[in-house]
């Protein structure tokens, strides 16, 4: 089974994004991210409001936000990407706060728990049932819903029940943590494609990226693939990516670690369209073993908090020229920290631009 | 003595905690000095894991694995240490900061730093700065050391610092901080002792704190 090419929009060569972190949003516009930031619907359009104007005001000229946005049917934040629907439909109890990502409250079950986990009718496990609850209200108002969630990843959602010994069964005693991240695996698709029934997006809950390709793919969250050994990934993660990508296309990878080169030759054989490229990465290493995968190459948001703006300048130039081609690439920096100097995002900005004139004189 | 040495050592970076069990009760037996296997078997094993987790050779699971194995064979060991009166390198209270549910990183360190003949009083993630003045106070530590992923919780370590202040205990521990966002630059700011970039690096950096 091959992979699905995706387009981009026509002027939207080399799309840059930026995800500020609730820290951001809260000092900048006054958003709070209790409970009903996620699960109230009203709240959640009124918010989605704010945000797209404050881009705007802050960014506008690059793109960002609206001018005048209009109430629009949001059925998650497009601007933030705190996920907690997974380990909450797995039990979690989850902490929100005013200025933070919502938090899984770790849980460690018993071996004989984790055996015998399984799940079914998620739309009536919470938060799903809330959740469809507000889309139907939506719906009745709007005709028509938008947007998603942030569907997480096997190992980030497993660590919060399964605790450490996840990482050392997995070279002790791999088939009960595979099992379990396989039921995982099967949550995570069969909530995606609740998602894809109602909307036209899956993933611009896991990264904004998502908004800008047709279609819009399914990204899987791999933040915590770093702490394993490729060889481990390929051995006991990958069959489990290769089922999930079965059920869903076209699929993603969110990796926000560092060397992403050095697992990308596993992750071509998922089959993938869309693969995120941690800060301190290659990508000219990884464009070698996916040609024709787009690629999103991330920026490191505590370089942006902490750097000057040349370094972020030289961050972005070396980003983008050792990707070379540009046509399947774009760039982001996610969880931008408030403090990060405005200065500093403006420099991604107008350096991403130069990129892309560059490319227009040259292509004309 | 050299052989059962070498293969308690092999046996820990293998994560082979049956062998390490088995080995160091015959050299015990055999009547082998504790503190030689600690430091020439154990602790020699386990900065060898860290070696390779620093060098991208070893991830979280092997580690994991060989910290298993190390506290399989301290379980013996520990008895005859008490026994010979061999101190442990020093005390060290570690935790996430408040706000902060991620452990993974605090884990290791602790686990590195065991590895290393310290004391650990791991007070877990979340931890406010009031816990951490509690557990100096109580405890007799040489060593406070704090992790954080986020960069939005960095500012509970200088909370903490302040709470160690203003309880007159600060200038009873050492403080070292580590995680994904900090720096060097930010450690002096808050005006921690020391900041290590990872779980190997942290024990190096705890035994200079102490050595100081």
């Amino acid at each position: 089974m091959g992979f699905i090419k995706m387009q981009l929009s026509a002027d939207q060569f080399l799309p840059l994004e930026f995800v500020f972190n609730p820290n951001w949003w809260n000092h900048e516009a006054g958003i709070g991210f209790d409970r009903n930031f996620y699960l109230d619907p009203v709240t959640r359009e009124a918010n989605d409001v704010i945000m797209r104007r404050v881009l705007f005001e802050k960014f506008g000229s690059y793109g960002f936000g609206e001018p005048n946005p209009e109430p629009r049917p949001v059925i998650g934040s497009e601007f933030v990407a705190g996920g907690f629907v997974i380990p909450a439909l797995l039990g979690a109890e989850i902490r929100f706060s005013s200025a933070e990502a919502p938090q899984p409250l770790p849980q460690k079950w018993l071996p004989e728990q984790i055996d015998a986990f399984s799940l079914s009718d998620i739309r009536n496990r919470w938060p799903l049932n809330e959740l469809i609850a507000g889309w139907n209200d939506q719906k009745k108002r709007y005709g028509y819903l938008q947007g998603d969630l942030n569907t997480d990843g096997l190992l980030n959602a497993a660590y919060h029940f399964y605790g450490p010994d996840l990482f050392s069964d997995l070279i002790e005693n791999p088939d009960r943590p595979v099992r379990f991240m396989r039921e995982i695996g099967k949550l995570i698709i069969d909530t995606a494609l609740i998602i894809q029934q109602q909307s036209t997006s899956v993933s611009i809950g896991v990264n904004r990226m998502a908004a800008h390709l047709s279609p819009s793919p399914f990204i899987h969250s791999n933040c915590s693939v770093q702490m394993i050994s490729p060889r481990t990934y390929q051995k006991y993660l990958l069959p489990l990516e290769q089922e999930m990508a079965l059920r869903i296309q076209p699929y993603g990878v969110h990796h926000c670690g560092v060397k992403t080169e050095t697992y990308a030759k596993y992750y071509a054989q998922i089959p993938l369209s869309y693969c995120e490229i941690g800060w301190e990465s290659n990508p000219a290493l990884c464009r070698q073993e996916l040609p024709g995968v787009f690629l999103n190459l991330r920026l490191s948001p505590i370089r942006m908090l902490n750097c000057s703006a040349a370094e972020i300048k030289a961050d972005v130039e070396f980003l983008l020229d050792s990707a070379k081609d540009l046509s399947q690439v774009g760039i982001c920096c996610i969880n931008i920290d408030h403090g990060t100097p405005e200065e500093n995002l403006i420099t991604v900005c107008e350096t991403v631009v130069k990129y892309r004139k560059d490319h227009n004189n040259y292509h004309g | 003595m050299g052989d059962l040495i070498n293969t308690i050592k092999e046996a820990v970076i293998d994560g082979d905690a049956k062998t390490v069990s088995a080995n160091v009760t015959a050299a015990l037996e055999q009547g082998t000095d504790p503190e030689t296997i600690l430091n020439e078997a154990m602790i020699a094993g386990m900065a060898e894991v860290g070696q390779l987790f620093e060098d991208g050779e070893f991830f979280v699971p092997e580690m994991l694995v060989a910290a298993r194995a190390m506290t399989a064979g301290m379980q013996i060991l520990k008895p005859q240490l008490v026994q010979a009166d061999v101190k442990s390198a020093g005390k060290v209270i570690i935790g996430t900061v408040q706000g902060d549910l991620h452990d993974i990183g605090k884990n290791l360190v602790s686990m590195m730093l065991e590895g290393a003949s310290f004391d650990i009083v791991d007070l877990g993630a979340d931890v406010p700065p009031e816990k951490f003045v509690e557990a100096v106070k109580e405890q007799g530590a040489q060593i406070v050391a704090m992790s954080a992923l986020l960069t939005t919780t960095m500012p509970a370590m200088k909370n903490t610092i302040k709470a160690l202040e203003d309880a007159g205990v600060r200038s009873n521990v050492k403080v070292m901080v580590g995680g994904a966002p900090l720096s060097d630059h930010f450690s002096n700011e808050i005006g921690a002792d020391g900041y290590a970039s990872d779980a190997n690096k942290a024990v190096a950096l705890a035994k200079k704190l102490i050595a100081a």
